[in-house]
């Protein structure tokens, strides 16, 4: 028989069963539509995760320094200086050195040592956008006063410092050895706060703050076309070569490796709890499995009648495993469609849409096409081996 | 008038828990091309197991069995679907339809498991009409076998069996399950059809169809008792 009226044959026979036919359905929908939505909830996290590390442009290498003594102090050891800047940018492959600003990932986020006195407490700072805070004592600072030293204290350090917070107004205090006028107190963070509190100083008075401090590392965005591994080699000979004296070594720190790393975290994580919800496929496949079974136990008349009138063995095999394929076949496209109504409900409510890729819609088609021939040959082949004769006369 | 089936010494067993059954026994037999062959006898006789085996349905254990001119003994099941398919067309007592198809969609069948034909949908159309005027139930094809009466199922099962024009029509007491006078309708269908030349075999305890046949046999515990 040819295979188009073989396929015929097996809707006519889903046909008469329809409600059979879709609850066995349910099992292989449910898993498919997990395993979509977990997949696209994965992808989206990649997405998004791309996005917001797309300003390390791919041509960009960050220089740091591990000193051999974990605890050394930096500012000490000056494993980088103002014309470092200069002379890298002689390095062939090189096309632009800047100093990095901030620690990574902490964003404007810098910290000091604030005394006053004899009392003194390490602190966090932040530069003042101008917006509302949260005053408990005296006032925020003006815009027009950005170039004097003023801060704006938090109230735990205000607490160590002054004992009582609301003395702290209008003294003076030394941050990183510079004095600072306390203008105002901010009132007390939550229990959870995990800075423990910051405290926050004009832009310029940070800045100038930041010029006096070690440089950490260096970003150098290197030409197009240059490998990324030996244009970091020349840049590390140069540095050794105008820093003798150093215990240590020069590092290579490409963000892109970071995101990539990360990406691969998140790979495996989606494909780990995607196999996870994979069992439920499983389950629907014992599900078409056992109707299957039913199937060729209740049709065992008619496979006697079709092995009478001329139909091969192989002939029945493959209408039953046809049957099963369809059934799982169709199970998985409403799959798809359910997971990905699924991702459009879970956009709303996550960060981050879920992108359905093209590779998961494929992989699930694919996979409930196995899983029907998986589960399906076998009561295929009970009926292919029939013998007609008792099929008949049963 | 040519020699289409010769069985030589047939004998087979059903295998029984600790023994084993001897169903037929030296069975000898020559049918010729246009014969009307009925098989006769009690139920254990042996004769449905006969029918099956000429209809290359079931399996004999010694023997030899020569169809058409050839040796048919050994085959694989594969060629005896092929020689089912084309040249043997089956008729039972319960009928037989496919319910979950329709009256045309059931006679079409052997077309479709036919091996190497690529008939095109209109000409297996064709052929349905023709056998379903053939047994006078033209524009029945839509309708579900449930939908007829016994008589009328019957006359479904003999287009299907005729459609792929098969040497042999094997009819397994077809009028069983019909009253008198269907079944004296479909007796006259398979008389004509004998008419035109076609070798039917069939099996039946009704003295009174003995008069339709050419040649009769009487079977009596697997063994041929009586010919006339």
């Amino acid at each position: 028989m040819s295979i188009i009226n073989l396929i015929k044959t097996s809707i006519y026979s889903l046909k008469s069963h329809k409600l059979r036919v879709f609850l066995t359905m349910i099992g292989i929908i449910i898993g498919i539509s997990s395993v979509i939505s977990i997949m696209s909830v994965g992808n989206g996290l990649k997405v998004k995760m791309n996005e917001s590390m797309a300003d390390t442009s791919a041509n960009k290498i960050n220089v740091k320094f591990e000193p051999e003594n974990v605890d050394a102090d930096l500012t000490l050891i000056e494993p980088f200086s103002k014309s470092d800047s200069y002379s890298l940018k002689t390095v062939a492959g090189v096309e632009k050195v800047e100093e990095s600003k901030d620690i990574q990932g902490m964003g404007g986020y810098t910290s000091g040592d604030a005394a006053y006195f004899d009392k003194k407490t390490f602190i966090g700072l932040e530069d003042y956008d101008y917006k509302e805070v949260k005053i408990k004592y005296g006032r925020s600072f003006k815009k027009s006063e950005n170039s004097k030293k003023l801060i704006m204290l938090d109230y735990k350090s205000a607490e160590k410092l002054f004992g009582s917070p609301e003395k702290a107004i209008g003294c003076g205090i030394t941050v990183n050895g510079v004095i600072y006028e306390v203008t105002g107190v901010l009132e007390k963070e939550g229990a959870f706060s995990l800075t423990g509190g910051t405290s926050y100083i004009s832009k310029e008075s940070k800045d100038d703050m930041n010029a006096d401090t070690a440089i950490a590392s260096l970003d150098v965005y290197i030409k197009n076309g240059e490998d990324k591994e030996k244009v970091f080699e020349s840049i590390k000979k140069e540095l050794v070569a105008s820093h003798p004296n150093l215990k240590g070594e020069y590092k290579l720190q490409d963000p892109q490796a970071t995101t990539k790393i990360f990406e691969q975290i998140i790979g495996y994580l989606t494909a780990f709890i995607a196999l996870i919800s994979g069992i439920s496929l499983f389950v629907g496949g014992i599900g078409v499995m056992n109707i299957m079974y039913v199937s060729v136990t209740e049709r065992k008349r008619e496979i006697g009648i079709r092995r009478a009138i001329g139909a091969k063995p192989k002939s029945i095999l493959l209408q039953f495993l046809i049957e099963a394929v369809m059934v799982t076949g169709l199970g998985g496209l409403l799959g798809i469609l359910f997971g990905f109504i699924f991702c459009k409900i879970i956009g709303i409510f996550m960060p981050f849409p879920p992108v359905m890729s093209a590779e998961s819609v494929i992989g699930a088609t694919a996979i409930s096409v196995i899983i029907g021939i998986i589960f399906g040959i076998i009561p295929a082949i009970n009926a292919s081996k029939m013998d007609p004769i008792k099929a008949i006369y049963n | 008038m040519s020699k289409l089936i010769d069985l030589k010494n047939i004998n087979k067993y059903y295998k029984l828990k600790d023994s084993k059954l001897h169903v037929l026994k030296d069975i000898n037999l020559t049918i010729e091309q246009g014969d009307f062959l009925m098989i006769m006898g009690k139920s254990g006789s042996g004769k449905t197991t006969l029918l099956n085996l000429l209809g290359f349905l079931d399996h004999f254990d010694m023997g030899e069995y020569i169809f058409n001119g050839k040796d048919v003994t050994h085959l694989n099941e594969n060629e005896r679907s092929e020689l089912r398919n084309s040249y043997m067309g089956f008729i039972f007592q319960q009928f037989h339809l496919i319910d979950s198809l329709s009256i045309g969609q059931n006679v079409e069948l052997p077309l479709l498991y036919k091996e190497g034909s690529n008939k095109s949908k209109r000409e297996r159309a064709c052929l349905v009409e023709k056998y379903l005027d053939t047994v006078g139930l033209l524009h029945k094809e839509k309708q579900s076998p449930s939908q007829l009466s016994g008589g009328q199922q019957q006359r479904i099962a003999i287009a299907r069996a005729l459609i792929n024009n098969p040497y042999v029509i094997l009819a397994d007491e077809p009028t069983g399950a019909l009253d008198s006078q269907t079944s004296e309708e479909i007796m006259n269908i398979l008389k004509k059809l004998n008419e035109e030349n076609k070798t039917i075999i069939m099996v039946t305890h009704d003295d009174d169809l003995t008069k339709y046949a050419s040649k009769v046999i009487h079977l009596k515990d697997g063994v041929i008792i009586k010919v006339d």
